[in-house]
């Protein structure tokens, strides 16, 4: 087994670039047309940004959630540097609470992600009318809900492609 | 823990290289947070003060997602379609009975419209008035609007290429759709009436109070307006049309039907379905800002003598006791 860094091939860069294509795939996903009065599909995108900094953070670095969140961005037509902003402050709380818990357990995973989830829609809802565009608070506050309930979803999802990541490995 | 001389005491402590390095990259690791958070925080606000900002890239993504979205969007017209076909057929008979019972009164309405229209160029011509006239730039097709809460926009497939610009109204077959606000080549980005940052000047159809259709991010809009004008006179049914003001929509547009007076401000529906809107028209600004013929410049004048000033008037002293008289009495 040789120890020495190598420069890495094409199959390591794609498995690098897999947590990203995914979320930016997500971010694609919530701007197809659905025949919905509201905006309720659940922000994927930023459900796998939390899904992957907790289960390989050193695949999803605080930059590269800045780039995908301004990605996000450009294809929702939302303020530029809106979900830039949300995506790397999801990563760093996902650090700063992968680091205090001791146990992982499924509920309380979900109990902390919904939390923070909402708690980002909030956030999202000062910002607007921080940059003087303000907003109802319902419709953002609906999807963080239905983002929340959607958690094992997104987690399911990077299971499945996870485990790929680690049989290539 | 061993303490260290007094006179050393500034020179870090003596580690492993591997400890530093790792602290070091901590570090440079928060540092790099902090840098892209600000960063962030930098273009949030930038956009506050230049909300055009990113409209290039957004008008990209628009080109991009276009094709996508047809593709995807597809299936869904196919089978609104289908059904739409079969419910026809289901109630053919019945339908047939009303379809003639209104056609009858709408060719009641459009023999009364033309007599009107004629009195209408009539007056017109006797009066010399001026009206600008509605013109079309594109015409293409809208896809459903994106499943994200914070906007509610639609992309179209004509752009720049069509002569499509921002902020150009668009119109769909049942009423007012919204207006352009990024633009790609081939394709643009439209703000939907129910967005939370569209707002429509309005009128009540029937009895011409005007007012503000403010999108709220749900499918029904508000209609604002001056309390002052009678509230209690708006009824659920009543349409409510464009009322031209502010020279971008073209007056007498359906904008939508109010549904709930028991809410304060009434909610609207509006005419043309946001998630449906299918064949739509770009037009351009009806009344656009008027290019000015600059005045010609004033011609100088010459130096008057100014009159010697005369003493102080005698006004003041009045003024003052007046004043002062109230304080001296008891």
């Amino acid at each position: 087994m040789n120890y020495a860094p190598s420069r890495p091939d094409s199959r390591e860069w794609r498995r690098r670039l897999i947590p990203a294509t995914t979320v930016a795939a997500a971010s694609l996903a919530i701007t197809l047309p659905l025949p919905l009065a509201w905006g309720l599909m659940p922000n994927l995108a930023l459900l796998l940004i939390l899904v992957w900094a907790s289960v390989q953070p050193r695949l999803m670095p605080i930059w590269a959630a800045f780039l995908l969140g301004l990605l996000h961005d450009i294809f929702t037509a939302g303020p530029f540097g809106l979900f830039g902003l949300l995506f790397p402050l999801t990563v760093l709380a996902v650090r700063a609470g992968d680091g205090r818990l001791r146990t992982r357990m499924m509920r309380t995973d979900w109990l902390l992600a919904a939390i923070l989830i909402l708690a980002l829609h909030v956030l999202a809802w000062q910002l607007f009318a921080l940059i003087g565009q303000p907003q109802p608070p319902l419709p953002l506050l609906a999807q963080g809900v239905v983002t929340a309930f959607a958690f094992p979803l997104a987690l399911a999802l990077a299971a499945l492609l996870h485990r790929r990541l680690v049989e290539e490995a | 823990m061993s303490r260290l001389p007094d006179e050393v005491r500034w020179r870090p402590a003596k580690r492993s290289s591997f400890a530093r390095r790792d602290s070091n990259l901590a570090l440079i690791g928060a540092m790099l947070s902090g840098v892209v958070l600000a960063i962030a925080l930098i273009l949030l606000l930038v956009s506050k003060v230049n909300p055009e900002q990113g409209r290039l890239l957004r008008g990209a993504a628009a080109d991009v997602l276009q094709p996508v979205h047809a593709i995807v969007s597809a299936p869904f017209r196919f089978f609104g379609a289908v059904g739409g076909a079969v419910a026809n057929y289901w109630r053919a008979g019945s339908r047939v009975g009303e379809l003639e019972a209104d056609l009858a009164e709408a060719r009641k309405q459009a023999e009364r419209a033309r007599q009107m229209e004629a009195d209408i160029a009539r007056l017109d011509a006797l009066l010399k008035a001026a009206r600008p006239e509605r013109r079309l730039v594109a015409s293409g097709m809208a896809s459903a609007s994106p499943a994200s809460a914070a906007t509610r926009t639609a992309i179209i497939s004509v752009g720049a290429h069509h002569g499509v610009r921002p902020r150009m109204p668009v119109i769909a077959a049942d009423g007012l759709a919204g207006r352009v606000s990024d633009v790609g080549l081939g394709a643009a980005r439209i703000i939907l009436l129910t967005d939370a940052s569209s707002r429509v000047p309005v009128k009540v159809e029937r009895t011409g109070w005007t007012g503000l259709a403010v999108g709220r991010g749900t499918s029904r809009m508000e209609f604002q307006f001056d309390t002052a004008s009678g509230s209690d006179l708006i009824r659920v049914g009543d349409r409510l049309v464009t009322s031209g003001d502010g020279g971008l929509f073209p007056p007498g547009v359906p904008v939508g039907v109010v549904v709930d007076v028991s809410t304060n401000p009434p909610r609207i529906r509006p005419a043309a379905n946001p998630t449906g809107l299918g064949m739509v028209r770009v037009e351009a600004p009806w009344l656009p800002p008027p290019d000015f013929i600059p005045a010609a410049p004033a011609p100088a004048e010459a130096d008057r003598p100014v009159p010697p000033a005369s003493t102080a008037p005698a006004t003041t002293a009045p003024a003052t006791t007046a004043v002062s008289s109230p304080v001296g009495r008891p």
